[in-house]
């Protein structure tokens, strides 16, 4: 968390009538909080939705596999099996884990065709990632060849779970209207940086 | 029935996550337009990894600054240790052999 005041707020805006750090809220979340839990999927659930529809997964079963990967952790938790909540990393691994035994499943109905056992990453914060090594360096050199406005403003909604557009014009002495402007250009920038390797 | 959603709407959706009834539901249904979302999402999943990945450590100003005043300090010691060798003598003082050995040369000759 880099702006912690911010995060802050925003975390009261989402969490209602007490504010607490993501960090305080996972902690809160481990110990059983179903407030906790309820802010932590409000907070990342776009990032796991987007993860999802990014691996060809149906919308509609997205929106379901993303509240079932949530119940999944919740339900761990509750067994004592969760130490750590590393998010949204843990989220999305669970969710693309739900999918892949759905497909499987789905697979293993029909006997002509072969069944892929897919098995979860050894690592709970690790998973397939879409962006190659090289297209990755790529961008980021791109990226930091950004004015450095528009480069805080990426960083900010990009890395950061549930900041909103608002906050970062505020923070910057920016109008909305100029954040996204900024954020479509530097989203224009980078999928020319992307999709050149592709 | 709604028509087609473009690219822009597809992004500014995905932008949100906020939930759209009768977007998504055209989104599952329509193949064309599924693929449209995968691309989309891709790309943003893309721009998520590229803003996590951490930037090539890059020296400050401080550390530029820091390492100018070092190699700086180098050529100076390195300057002061040739001076201080040119300024020291090459060889031992002269010394009169006829005032070690009491006025007479070793071969006996007395000058005139």
């Amino acid at each position: 968390m880099t702006a912690l005041g911010t995060t802050w707020t925003r975390l009261a805006l989402l969490g209602g009538a007490r504010a607490r750090t993501e960090p305080e809220l996972c902690e809160a979340a481990l110990e059983g909080d179903a407030a906790a839990w309820d802010a932590l999927f409000r907070l990342h659930q776009r990032r796991v939705l987007v993860a999802l529809l990014a691996r060809g997964v149906r919308v509609d079963r997205a929106r379901d596999l993303c509240q079932d990967a949530w119940a999944r952790l919740i339900v761990q938790q509750r067994a004592g099996r969760l130490r750590n909540l590393t998010l949204p990393g843990l989220a999305i691994r669970q969710a693309l884990f739900l999918a892949a035994e759905e497909n499987r499943r789905a697979r293993s109905r029909r006997p002509h065709l072969p069944v892929h056992e897919v098995e979860p990453p050894a690592d709970a914060t690790t998973f397939e990632r879409i962006v190659d090594r090289d297209r990755l360096a790529r961008a980021r050199v791109v990226l930091e060849g950004c004015p450095p406005t528009a480069r805080r403003v990426f960083e900010r909604l990009y890395a950061e779970p549930g900041v909103r557009h608002a906050e970062v014009a505020e923070e910057l002495g920016l109008s909305v209207q100029r954040v996204r402007q900024i954020v479509c250009e530097v989203r224009k920038t980078l999928r020319a940086a992307l999709e050149e390797g592709s | 029935m709604r028509g087609h959603p473009d690219a822009a709407e597809i992004r500014a959706w995905l932008e949100t996550g906020h939930s759209a009834p009768a977007l998504e539901a055209h989104l599952a249904r329509c193949g064309p337009c599924a693929a449209r979302l995968e691309e989309e999402a891709r790309m943003e999943e893309a721009l998520f990894e590229v803003a996590e990945a951490k930037p090539r450590a890059r020296p400050s100003a401080a550390g530029w600054a820091l390492a100018i005043v070092a190699a700086a300090a180098s050529i100076l010691l390195l300057l002061g240790t040739v001076t201080a060798e040119r300024t020291s003598p090459s060889a031992p003082p002269h010394v009169d052999a006829r005032a070690l050995d009491g006025g007479v040369p070793r071969d006996g000759s007395v000058d005139p």
